[in-house]
């Protein structure tokens, strides 16, 4: 008699434990979806100023060379429009289900404000820059200002529970770009290669990074309850 | 938890976690994998509606009609919030026991 009962206080134990790892799982899925949007969204943004770049660098063959900074500046607006329209369009329809705040905690706020004075700091340094003539210290300037916008990113997402899962890409991604201002300044003539290569190639690796290890988060949660 | 008792019905939650993980589902899908009846599916689905935790819509798949069950933003907050709120009860109650084996 003892053991039946003891047999069936196991039974609810196990499934109480089985209910604990549903709950952890529902808890953090919403991160899982966010991660997946948040990688999506590098590779449409990577994708969207690769092909703007190429239409107009062919556009500059065929009409000749114009003002290097409108067309920096045109390529990267244009293809950033590209990007978040047709992101938007995919990633909106993966989010609408999902409860998630991240703009609500403090570490959410600090970041996106934080973008908006970096993205105000490039606008500006390379207006003056190219105004000067100093315009080979664009990138070297660029690559700092991004440089402590990922490190700043960093530091925030360790303060906000929520952000959590972007950490690591945006520490490695800030350690990259900052690295670069090196052979940057010690061969300018190659700044603009090394810029693309950088951060195209981090923007990419981040979003598939990002998407690939989307449900390590789950994994992790099996260890609770 | 009240409010929790309409969702509380083992079918209804059954239904609205699938969702939450599937985001969306046709009608023979949920019926296939929660191995419930179509009239017992149906009157949850409808209370699940009703509630505003789940959206229905018809649509054509093959040339025939096919309900789609889509779970709302509300429904997925009302489950997540009744998910936590359970976790917090049964840890209560679990911490207290040994491991298990399992």
């Amino acid at each position: 008699m003892s053991s039946d009962v003891d047999k069936s206080d196991n039974d609810v134990i196990t499934r109480a434990r089985r209910l604990l790892l549903l709950a952890d799982l529902i808890d953090k899925y919403p991160q899982v979806v966010s991660r997946r949007v948040a990688g999506l969204v590098y590779i449409l943004i990577g994708g969207g100023i690769s092909f703007a770049t190429l239409i107009f660098m062919s556009l500059q063959d065929l009409l000749g060379p114009g003002d290097p900074l409108l067309t920096n500046m045109g390529f990267v607006i244009l293809g950033l429009v590209f990007s978040w329209v047709i992101g938007s369009r995919l990633i909106v329809p993966l989010t609408r289900s999902y409860p998630t705040q991240p703009s609500e905690s403090e570490g959410g706020r600090m970041i996106y404000a934080l973008w908006g004075v970096l993205g105000t700091a490039i606008v500006l340094s390379s207006l003056v820059l190219f105004q000067m003539g100093l315009g080979a210290l664009f990138p070297p300037t660029l690559q700092l200002i991004m440089g402590c916008g990922f490190a700043a990113s960093y530091v925030f997402g360790k303060r906000a529970s929520s952000y959590n899962f972007y950490s690591r890409e945006h520490l490695y991604f800030a350690i990259a770009i900052l690295l670069s201002t090196i052979p940057m300044l010690m061969v300018p003539a190659a700044a603009y290669v090394l810029l693309i290569v950088v951060n195209m190639g981090g923007i990419y690796t981040i979003g598939i990074h990002m998407l690939m290890t989307a449900e390590r988060l789950l994994v992790e949660s099996e260890g609770q309850g | 938890m009240d409010e929790d008792s309409e969702t509380m019905v083992p079918a209804r939650l059954s239904v609205l976690v699938y969702l939450y993980f599937a985001r969306q589902a046709t009608f023979p899908i949920l019926q296939k994998r929660l191995g419930l009846t179509s009239g017992n599916l149906s009157s949850h689905l409808k209370k699940l509606q009703e509630m505003g935790l789940i959206e229905i819509t018809k649509r054509f798949v093959n040339l025939k009609p096919t309900t789609l069950a889509v779970l709302t933003k509300d429904g997925a907050e009302r489950l997540r919030g009744q998910m936590v709120r359970m976790r917090e009860l049964v840890s209560m109650v679990v911490d207290k026991e040994p491991k298990s084996e399992d």
